[in-house]
């Protein structure tokens, strides 16, 4: 459940879900991520990455606002399963969900 | 040097009240927190023996620097709302410093649900959260501990069957025919299998608009049609529709589990229960849209599951009951 925006709302207004979140990015010697910074708040929590379950890349929507994201599948200390993704047209890295 | 002291202390303190300088809420607790133990002390020991004074300046340090601990192993535990409520505002935890008063509320919730709750008692309480402001955090927490749980109420599923007539019929006989005829047909009904009915209500409708309604509690439930018709024609025969019936419904409204074998065969049993539970849970759903007056429960939809974004998978609608 997300907190409500206030407004008046209809039962056909959707509102997204798993948006992505900024985060800082530690890269390793080979270039894929090998810490995590998040911070919410005052409060900033680091991870680090103990597995990169996946990669890859998309390139899509190039007719209307071009979205170029390098993903990465990972599981951090803690047990966290995340999805890492660099955003290649706008720059910046991003946490979400799977 | 100690009136230098004092007059810039002074000042301080008359440009804090006025306002030009800002002070964080935690830095004055800390502040005000700091003045009172060092006065506290100097009065222990000006005044008491050795031991008292120790076991003075333990009791104050933890009031002023440890409260929450207290609180919860010492205040809390003793139910009493209002005596967890004033601890925490005299007392003032520097982590609460924020929320001062909504944390206050809290911990008086949180006696409170230790015992079985006063009206009055929650009252007080609600009264002194209006005064926290902005509900957020400890806010949400406290109102949440204070309102009244929704429980939706699990309703079972009426079975229904209805006959409309050609023309208008007056005659008891016939209206008892069909009512035989209804109950067989609402008895033979596959979701009543492995069930047997408890209560029974008849409606019709009448010419011109008018209606009519009786009622029967079976005081042992059954399945067969006589023992379920029985009070019922007696009920008609003693207050008849007021005019000719247009449409005669019968509805089973409650139900009992039938016998150990009968149940073996009651396929329906899982899927009534189901029903009952999304008929409470619809229920509460519109019970906490009338006290919120906003939504506040939504629907995970799937928008584009096989989207390779994952934030275009899915997303929330409000959820209609």
């Amino acid at each position: 459940m997300v907190p409500t925006p206030r407004a008046a709302v209809r039962a056909d207004r959707l509102r997204t879900l798993n948006v992505p979140e900024l985060v800082a990015v530690e890269l390793g010697a080979d270039g894929r991520p090998a810490a995590v910074r998040r911070s919410a708040g005052q409060s900033v929590s680091d991870s680090t990455v103990e597995a990169i379950l996946e990669n890859w890349r998309i390139d899509d929507e190039w007719w209307r606002q071009p979205i170029a994201r390098r993903y990465y599948e990972v599981m951090l200390n803690g047990g966290a399963h995340v999805v890492l993704f660099e955003d290649l047209a706008a720059g910046g890295w991003f946490v979400q969900k799977p | 040097m100690g009136a230098v002291a004092g007059v810039i202390i002074v000042i301080f303190i008359i440009r804090m009240l006025s306002g030009s300088i800002k002070v964080p809420p935690i830095a004055l607790a800390f502040g005000a927190k700091l003045g009172i133990f060092i006065f506290t002390i100097a009065m222990v020991q000006a005044t008491t023996p050795e031991v008292a004074s120790a076991v003075l300046h333990m009791v104050v340090f933890v009031l002023i620097w440890v409260p929450i601990p207290l609180l919860q192993s010492i205040v809390v535990p003793l139910r009493m709302p209002r005596a967890a409520y004033w601890t925490v505002r005299i007392c003032w935890p520097l982590g609460l410093t924020k929320e001062i008063e909504a944390s206050a509320v809290v911990y008086g919730a949180l006696a409170l649900a230790r015992t079985s709750p006063s009206e009055a008692a929650i009252s007080w309480l609600e009264r002194k959260l209006r005064n926290a402001e902005p509900i957020q955090g400890a806010g949400v927490v406290a109102a949440g501990l204070l309102a009244e749980p929704v429980v939706g109420l699990v309703v079972p599923e009426p079975i229904v069957a209805a006959l409309t007539f050609f023309t208008p019929v007056g005659e008891r006989d016939l209206l008892a025919h069909a009512l035989d005829k209804l109950i067989d047909r609402a008895l033979a009904d596959p979701r009543r299998s492995g069930w047997r009915v408890q209560v029974v209500r008849v409606h019709a409708e009448l010419e011109h608009g008018a209606s009519w309604l009786m009622e029967a509690t079976l005081k042992d439930p059954s399945a067969t049609r006589e023992r379920i018709a029985a009070p019922l024609k007696t009920q008609l025969e003693r207050s008849p529709p007021a005019g000719a019936v247009e449409r005669f419904v019968v509805e089973f409204t409650a139900f009992a589990p039938g016998t150990t074998e009968l149940q073996l065969f009651a396929r329906d049993a899982a899927a009534a229960a189901r029903t009952g539970r999304r008929r409470a849970l619809q229920s509460a759903a519109r019970e906490i849209a009338l006290r919120i007056r906003r939504p506040m429960l939504y629907h995970i939809i799937e928008v584009q599951p096989w989207s390779r974004l994952p934030e275009r998978r899915y997303a929330l609608i409000d959820f209609e009951p």
